[in-house]
């Protein structure tokens, strides 16, 4: 069967409603859910629709689609931001126990050690973690 | 139809290798290849499909190509320059995981 206007346009609101919310994502399901439709012979538009729906795993999974979609295309960027807070926690953590070492042994610029830490933490650790969290919450991961 | 266990760790390597073997794919067009070439042995969920195809893309392993069709667009995947490297390197290590595999199912392993 072939699809009219108006299908194609019922079937991207339904997407929509169903949580499918990046156009990129959306432009495949449509193709995929009409292409599925039209490569059946005969049957009935909302029947043939249902059973497309149900490759998918009904409607309620294409929440689920989008946020693992999300998740895949911005997992290696999550990597490299875990990365480099393993990093920088990594350095605070040096100056700070050299901080205490040239404390406790009463050398020169122990204070320097500590105010580099906090100069760390402040502009690139806590920078980092709240990047993290705000593309969380923009691409909300599963 | 081998299970979702069985099949899930191989479903990137088999999309891009299949991708690579013609110019261009779309999505309904690789389950149903798949399905074809495997007897209906391999049938990939488009709930895994869609995802493996966007972190391809967003990792510049596969490339996409709009075309109209009607009112809807169909987007054709394919493999990239980068990305040639890619399908060789998950090539041999799947013939190698194959090779691996029939130690263990397709010859007397020695009792100890």
């Amino acid at each position: 069967m072939i699809l009219s206007d108006k299908q194609i346009e019922f079937i991207e609101r339904n997407l929509k409603l169903y949580g499918v919310k990046s156009e990129d994502l959306r432009e495949d399901l449509l193709d995929h859910i009409c292409t599925y439709i039209e490569s059946k012979g005969s049957g009935d538009f909302d029947s043939l629709f249902q059973e497309a729906l149900q490759k998918f795993g009904g409607y309620a999974s294409f929440q689920n689609l989008q946020l693992e979609t999300n998740y895949q295309k911005f997992a290696k960027q999550i990597i490299t931001i875990n990365k480099l807070k393993f990093s920088f926690g990594f350095l605070v953590i040096l100056f700070l126990v050299t901080s205490l070492v040239f404390q406790m042994m009463n050398w020169p610029y122990a204070n320097a050690w500590l105010l580099c830490a906090i100069l760390v933490t402040v502009l690139a650790i806590l920078p980092i973690h709240f990047y993290a969290k705000y593309k969380k919450s923009i691409h909300k991961f599963s | 139809m081998y299970s979702k266990e069985l099949t899930k760790g191989t479903l990137q390597p088999i999309i891009l290798k299949l991708i690579n073997s013609r110019d261009k794919m779309y999505g309904y067009e690789i389950t149903q290849e798949v399905k074809k070439l495997t007897s209906g042995k391999i049938d990939i969920s488009e709930g895994a499909l869609y995802p493996i195809l966007h972190k391809l893309e967003a990792k510049g392993v596969l490339d996409t190509e709009k075309v109209f069709i009607g009112k809807r667009v169909r987007k054709y995947y394919k493999v990239t320059r980068e990305g040639k490297q890619m399908v060789t390197d998950v090539t041999k290590e799947i013939n190698d995981f194959i090779d691996t595999l029939q130690i263990i199912f397709n010859s007397e392993i020695q009792k100890l």
